[in-house]
């Protein structure tokens, strides 16, 4: 109701028809009171003097009919005087009636004479009036009277007479009559209103507003001024749909076109909409300078030259974030602007692109011909620009996704060949450990025949140099952590550092340090490993020689900083090792860390210094990159999970002394050379040995000679029954059992939950005599500490 | 030649010139039919149509009769001279057999079958009591000739002209004779229609006025034959003076009533009866000395009088009475409104009616605000030896009163 009464009062007719009725009733009421109290003064001035006129007639009637009877000569006959009274009594009497009057005439002596429609009721009052002058008025039964009275002495008569205003009544009536017609006229002239109203105004604009809600082009052929109107929100709508399909136009090449597709074409668009030429460029690094990533209207090859676009105002632009508007001699006003000089282009807009955090992030140009630029048209070219710079956005974020996809895929990969590399390693290590084994065996064989001693120790030295490729496949795959300890990193990159810089002179290294820094926990032989590659890949980048900037701090990573390289966000030690060297390109940079990689020549590079220092450092949790640019030297940064315990010393090397025994061991592997080397070197010692080929028989073996068995060396991969499995069931014979684990494998998850589980130590194969006796001797003999897990 | 083309698709937007004329004779027959329907009704001719009904069977046949003569006589003077502005005048007779229902109805029939433009009242103030509510409905403008009770204007109409004194002056003209002559001792007696009542109360306060003594005032039923009882009552009273208020009837019955009781006063008045010679006719002796009031005396010497008096009695071999003459001067009154007028608009004439000063064969044209007549006069006339004579005013008497 309430919002029905809102629409009733809000329609045109009712907003025109109200002031009217309402105008038109108050001047009508206004005029009715006016005219009517007008009328009413009127009719009393009329009647007072009507009254004075009739009241000086009826004297002249007396007087009239009185001067006869004198002229007549029959004053003295009583029958004239008594006629002639009559007659005049008559002629009163007609005058009255003529006149509408009630008069009362009275004769002293006779008493009254003629009563003419006067009630006697009223009488009362026309007599009282005689103490009130000649006139009089009164109000009687709701009527208004005017009395007047008059005296005609020479016949003693006194006349009264009474008028009312009934006489002028019609004439009031005829102004109340004419003001009700002239309300039925105002009625019906409203009606009229309504009617035009509804015939030249309601209807025709409801023939607008109808064919505006189809969203049809109001036709009206008319009334001019609607004629006009209609014609103008035709034109509105033409331009609005004009609009709406360079706009839908623009959405339908966003939605439909990516990347350089889409800024090509909205230059084609924003070209066509405005017929102007368009640029679109976006800053470079270098502060001043740009590139064109798309344009229209002007010739391919010469418009994306920064020479062609040199002199346009962007960088005002950029700066201010102001666009700039010309509508005409924008030639003259940027005269060093080949592209508007060439073509003497009148007209110019620069719009500002801004990103997200309202940056500006290019610039979008239109110039031509001499053109007047609505509001429209700069809407439309912001239209455009945000969506270029959307596009910009989403572009830059794209990049930086391919690089994280880039980065995982590198990882993933790495890590892969991190596993072959182990398998490898692990292979590699059984063969190296029957070589090592045969060759320890057959040194001690030969002791005494220095030549066949001499070619022995070649076969050792060889050996040595296996187990030195296996470290790197080692360290290049995950989880291969020997000893860690919390460490001093600065300590242990400046006593690297200095044993590098004694062995290449040309080079001169440089190193800030942060004081406090926090401990790390690494395994330090692999952390000097990483720096030794490091410094020499510097090295061999600086041929002729250069500096090296060594570098630490602290530095808090967040998700976002550590999501590529699949780390935990936290507080980390960054080394940084820089070199003046002749730099990467990014091809090469891209693949520097993928094992055999290499950029030497043929035999001279291995191709895995990189590749085990990027394993060892995500063997550590930690993080490594490198930034280079060709001819501008590298930069590689590490960065190392702070740790919260104090830095561990260094123990001191055991002297190299091979310790025999006597006990019984349980050699389990399931590498035949392995127990075929192994089994003859433990006897050169002393000991007493069983050997099984598996986890199984190890169980069974030590069953029956649980007794006997001392210590029992234990591989961890083997087929069917591995090293852990077997070790749970030895422990499930006998808890106290000394076991000390082998792999090929360096110590990694698995090896350390065995240890955990309480296995006494591990070697790592291939190991040599020394070590191997060392090692049994930590764990036979219990006044020696134990060995191996580090921890 | 005209190529009508016809396309059931187009027909009714592409009219053919066949239909467009076909179609403009169909407005214009349907505009004269409209025309012809908001006109007044259809009229043989163009004739100013005056209707008028009258009694001329029954008991207001004799008036009644005059009255027709002089409507007729000043039919034919007036078409004569070339009617009113160009327009032959028609009177239309009816006879309402004196009878107030009947005379209403024909009135009706006047004004909605005749279609008339101007309207004469019937004879007597009965009558035209019941018909000016007729006329007074259709706003025609109607002229009393036969009617001179004072009720009559008092009624708040608009369109009841009179056209000669009323009622309620009768009787001056006996009155004052009576002064003059030192007769007093008056018996008033009236039959109860509204003319009759008028005159009578009139009469008695006219009476006062000059001083005179009214010994009875009394009615009677009108039609009443035999008056024997009021005359006796009024001898009782000792009255000088007997006066009949009525019309021809109470007068000679009353005539015959006085003859009967064997009285006679010293004056005899009856209103209406004397002046007419079939009084006369009737009473034979009894009319001798009788009073009574004329309205119209050839005498008078008004304009145009001696020749209607010539006319009429050329026209109807006989000698025209007040009632003619009342008549024959209602024609001349609307003859003279109509030309004040300048048309024959009803409410033209009628305003020119009410403004009209004018003189007629029966004296001054003159009414008040409610249609009454003030201007014109009346006279006195007594039988004297088988004359009508003028006996007042006196300036043109023809003969002393007697009393």
């Amino acid at each position: 109701m309430k919002s029905y009464l809102r629409r009733l009062y809000g329609s045109l007719t009712v907003r025109m028809v109200i002031p009217v009725v309402f105008a038109t009733s108050l001047t009508g009421a206004g005029l009715y009171f006016f005219v009517l109290r007008a009328v009413s003064d009127f009719a009393d001035r009329q009647i007072r003097r009507s009254l004075s006129d009739v009241s000086s007639e009826l004297y002249d009637i007396c007087d009239h009919n009185f001067t006869e009877l004198m002229q007549s000569g029959e004053m003295d006959d009583e029958r004239s005087v008594r006629i002639k009274k009559a007659l005049t009594l008559g002629a009163i009497e007609d005058f009255s009636k003529r006149n509408l009057l009630a008069c009362r005439v009275y004769e002293e002596g006779r008493g009254e004479l003629l009563s003419e429609h006067i009630q006697p009721a009223l009488m009362t009052h026309v007599l009282g009036s005689h103490s009130k002058g000649a006139s009089s008025s009164l109000r009687f039964e709701g009527r208004d009277y005017y009395l007047s009275h008059l005296d005609f002495r020479p016949w003693n008569w006194r006349l009264d007479i009474v008028m009312d205003t009934a006489q002028y009544a019609p004439l009031i009536q005829r102004v109340k009559t004419a003001y009700v017609v002239t309300g039925i006229l105002l009625a019906l002239g409203i009606v009229i209103l309504l009617v035009i109203l509804e015939g030249l105004l309601r209807t025709p604009l409801n023939r607008i507003i109808a064919a505006i809600q189809k969203g049809d082009l109001p036709v009206y052929k008319g009334i001019h001024e609607l004629e006009f109107l209609s014609d103008s929100i035709s034109g509105m709508m033409k331009s609005l749909e004009e609009r709406n399909w360079w706009m839908e136009r623009l959405y339908h090449i966003a939605i439909t076109n990516r990347g350089e597709a889409f800024l090509e074409r909205i230059a084609d668009a924003l070209s066509q909409a405005l017929g102007l030429d368009v640029l679109i460029l976006k800053p470079l690094e270098e502060e001043g300078q740009f590139q064109a990533v798309a344009s229209s209207g002007l010739e391919a090859g010469d418009s994306r030259t920064p020479r062609s676009f040199e002199g346009l105002p962007c960088q005002e632009i950029i700066s201010t974030k102001t666009p700039i508007v010309a509508s005409s001699g924008a030639w003259n006003r940027f005269p060093s602007a080949r592209c508007l000089t060439d073509r003497k282009a009148e007209s110019f807009v620069g719009l500002p692109l801004y990103d997200h955090d309202g940056n500006a992030i290019g610039v979008i140009n239109a110039f031509g011909g001499k053109r007047a630029l609505s509001e429209w048209d700069l809407n439309l070219l912001r239209t455009a620009g945000q969506m270029v710079a959307a596009e910009f956005e989403l572009l830059e974020k794209e990049g930086e996704q391919e690089q994280y996809r880039e980065q995982m895929f590198r990882v993933q990969k790495l890590e892969s060949l991190a596993v072959l590399a182990g398998g490898i390693a692990h292979d590699f290590n059984n063969i190296l450990m029957g070589i090592q084994g045969n060759a320890s065996l057959l040194q001690m064989d030969l002791e005494g025949n220095p030549n066949c001693s001499e070619k022995s120790k070649n076969i050792e030295r060889d050996v040595q140099r296996g187990v030195d490729l296996t470290r790197h496949l080692l360290g290049m795959a995950r989880g291969g952590k020997y000893e860690v300890k919390p460490t001093d990193i600065n300590q242990l990159i400046r006593n690297s550092a200095e044993m590098f810089g004694r062995t290449k002179k040309e080079i001169s290294i440089r190193e800030r340090y942060r004081e406090d820094l926090s401990p790390v926990e690494v395994d330090r032989g692999q952390m000097e490993q990483v720096l030794f590659n490091l410094f020499i890949n510097a090295w061999q980048a600086m041929p002729a020689g250069g500096e090296i900037f060594l570098q630490t701090d602290e530095v808090f990573l967040d998700a976002d900083d550590v999501r590529p390289f699949n780390a935990r966000p936290g507080r980390y030690v960054k080394i940084s090792v820089t070199d003046t060297g002749v730099g990467m390109d990014e091809a090469t940079r891209q693949r520097i860390f993928d094992p055999f990689f290499t950029t030497k020549e043929m035999g001279r590079g291995t191709g895995l210094g990189l590749a085990s220092t990027y394993g060892i450092i995500k063997n550590h949790d930690g993080i490594i990159n490198a930034y280079s640019e060709k001819g501008h030297g590298s930069t590689f940064h590490i960065y190392l999970p702070v740790s919260g315990k104090r830095v561990a010393e260094e123990n001191e090397a055991l002297p190299g002394v091979l310790s025999q025994g006597t006990e019984t061991l349980l050699l389990v592997d399931d590498e035949s050379i392995v127990i075929e080397v192994a089994k003859p070197m433990l006897e050169k010692l002393g000991y007493r040995v069983l050997t099984a080929v598996g986890g199984a028989q190890a169980i069974e073996l030590y069953e029956r000679n649980r007794d006997r068995v001392d210590l029992v060396i234990l591989d961890m991969i083997m087929p069917e029954m591995g090293g852990g499995e077997t070790f749970d069931r030895l422990k499930g014979i006998d808890p106290g059992v000394r076991v000390l684990l082998s792999s090929g494998y360096s110590l990694n998850g698995r090896a350390r939950e065995i240890l955990d589980r309480g296995c006494a130590g591990f070697i790592q194969k291939p190991f040599g005599l020394y070590d191997l006796s060392k090692k049994m001797r930590e764990i036979l003999d219990p006044k020696q500490p134990l060995k191996g897990d580090g921890t | 030649m005209f190529r009508i083309s016809f396309d059931p698709r187009t027909r009714w937007l592409r009219p053919t010139p066949f239909a467009l004329l076909r179609a403009c004779f169909v407005i214009a027959l349907s505009f004269g039919i409209l025309v012809s329907l908001f006109q007044a009704p259809c009229r043989a001719d163009e004739s100013l149509r005056i209707g008028v009904s009258l009694g001329l069977t029954g008991r207001f046949s004799v008036m009644s009769d005059a009255l027709c003569k002089g409507f007729k006589l000043w039919e034919r003077h007036v078409n004569q001279a070339g009617g009113i502005q160009g327009r032959r005048v028609r009177v239309i007779f009816k006879d309402d057999g004196s009878d107030p229902e009947r005379a209403r109805i024909l009135y009706e029939e006047l004004i909605s079958e005749e279609g008339v433009d101007f309207l004469f009242a019937p004879y007597s103030s009965l009558i035209t009591e019941a018909v000016l509510p007729i006329a007074e409905k259709y706003s025609i403008p109607i002229l009393i000739a036969g009617a001179a009770a004072d009720r009559l204007w008092g009624m708040g109409l608009r369109n009841a002209i009179g056209i000669y004194t009323p009622a309620s002056k009768f009787t001056v003209g006996f009155l004052e004779l009576l002064v003059l002559h030192g007769h007093d001792g008056i018996s008033m007696v009236y039959a109860d229609d509204s003319f009759s009542e008028d005159l009578a109360v009139n009469s008695k306060k006219w009476a006062q006025r000059f001083g005179l003594n009214v010994l009875m005032f009394e009615g009677f039923k009108k039609g009443t034959q035999n008056l024997d009882s009021l005359a006796l009552k009024a001898r009782e009273r000792d009255s000088h003076v007997l006066m009949v208020c009525g019309h021809m009837n109470e007068a000679v019955n009353m005539s015959r009533s006085l003859k009967r009781i064997q009285w006679r006063p010293k004056a005899f008045y009856a209103s209406v009866g004397p002046a007419l010679q079939a009084f006369y006719d009737r009473c034979g002796a009894d009319a001798e000395q009788v009073f009574g009031t004329s309205l119209w005396e050839p005498r008078a010497n008004y304009p145009g009088a001696h020749n209607f008096e010539r006319d009429f009695i050329e026209t109807f071999q006989e000698t025209p009475g007040y009632h003619a003459g009342l008549a024959y001067a209602a024609g001349q009154v609307l003859e003279e409104a109509v030309k004040e007028a300048g048309g024959f608009d009803r409410e033209k004439v009628r305003l020119a009616l009410f403004r009209l000063d004018t003189m007629t064969i029966i004296g001054r044209f003159g009414v008040d605000a409610t249609g009454k007549q003030v201007r014109q006069h009346t006279f006195i006339i007594q039988w004297q030896e088988g004359r009508k004579e003028l006996v007042w005013p006196k300036e043109i008497r023809t003969a002393e009163p007697r009393f």
